[in-house]
């Protein structure tokens, strides 16, 4: 490109005023054309001489990472609805907890308990979501849970889980922000014996949540 | 389109200009493709022993230290769960519980459990060789 549009422009200079605009004209055109030829045959070149890494067990550039990253946060900001009329109930902290626990923490661990060591070897990893109800809203965090997110871990759970249980697992993971670790192990054990609505109940006292709800 | 007609000035800036698009192209060739990160420089060992700091940056991205700290240097790291751990090489404390070294940072990173039961920081399942390139990367931070 940058060719193209130089060698026009040294014959320009040394033509007549007069003349200039159309060999320009179509330096510029021959230039973007050819410009746009060669990302073309740039990328087929970069994809079939398997020069990108594929490789989970290296890690993004800087430069991929913060393009897929961002690319992935203006995504779901955009797409993710509006949280206005949207109410929690206090019950749905228990019943979240219990989804949680069986179905998201082998991945992104809880509040004092780690997650599945093999989860290191996913690029990108998962994040802990202790800090989640400050990153995202409820709907984006809704959006972020049923429609999963493309080229990582995450699966689509809308496929698996019900809306209404999708729900209580963002209400769950909300009020996982500044849950104790013993907070948890208590959940988890009140569970275990079925007293899961009580908990509900009282958890919804202590928990605290940055976003209005 | 119309500015175009003035850039390049001179045959110099040309040839400038032309090298530094090439330049240019190459670099984000390499980045795209990953060229160069593959094998981490053995030099970047701080002394013999000791963990390896290049090696800790990725054990530290893998490890998701990230999503609950602040870490200079890491991408993404800005969690606000725990205490952001820039200048961390010039703490006094781990914690508020250790002293603050290399060998006890790795044991703090393995066993957060036991030195401070029922702290929010899960014991990371790193491996000994691990946890020493992670400290390794933190103590570098002054």
């Amino acid at each position: 490109m940058t060719l193209q549009r130089t060698s026009n422009l040294s014959a320009d200079t040394a033509g007549a005023r007069g003349t200039r605009r159309r060999p320009l004209l179509w330096g510029v055109l021959i230039g973007w054309v050819s410009g746009g030829a060669a990302v073309g045959i740039g990328s087929m070149v970069v994809m079939q001489s398997g020069l990108f890494d594929i490789r989970a067990s290296t890690p993004h550039l800087f430069v991929v990472g913060w393009l897929t990253h961002h690319t992935m946060i203006r995504s779901v900001q955009v797409r993710a609805a509006s949280d206005s009329g949207r109410r929690f109930m206090p019950e749905q902290i228990a019943r979240g907890f219990r989804l949680y626990d069986s179905h998201c923490f082998a991945c992104h661990g809880g509040p004092g308990l780690s997650r599945e060591r093999w989860v290191d070897g996913l690029t990108p990893t998962a994040p802990y979501l202790l800090d989640m109800a400050r990153q995202w809203s409820p709907s984006q965090l809704h959006l972020i849970v049923a429609d999963g997110i493309k080229m990582t871990g995450m699966p689509a759970w809308k496929f698996t889980l019900a809306d209404g249980e999708i729900w209580d697992v963002v209400r769950f993971v909300r009020a996982m922000h500044g849950m104790s670790p013993a907070r948890y192990l208590q959940m988890r054990a009140t569970a275990a014996s079925g007293g899961e609505s009580a908990l509900g109940v009282a958890n919804y006292a202590h928990s605290r949540a940055p976003h209005p709800q | 389109m119309g500015q175009d007609m003035t850039w390049p000035r001179s045959k110099e800036g040309r040839n400038e200009a032309g090298l530094r698009g090439a330049a240019a192209v190459l670099l984000l060739l390499f980045a795209l493709t990953g060229c160069g990160r593959t094998a981490p420089a053995p030099s970047n060992a701080t002394r013999a022993g000791a963990g390896n700091i290049t090696e800790g940056e990725v054990v530290i991205v893998r490890a998701a230290c990230g999503s609950c700290h602040y870490i200079p240097g890491i991408f993404d790291a800005d969690g606000r769960v725990g205490p952001p751990l820039n200048r961390f090489g010039r703490r006094a404390f781990i914690a508020g519980m250790l002293p603050n070294s290399p060998d006890n940072l790795a044991y703090w990173l393995r066993f957060s459990q036991k030195v401070v039961p029922g702290n929010a920081m899960p014991n990371t399942e790193l491996t000994q060789r691990e946890a020493r390139d992670a400290a390794a990367y933190l103590e570098s931070l002054r």
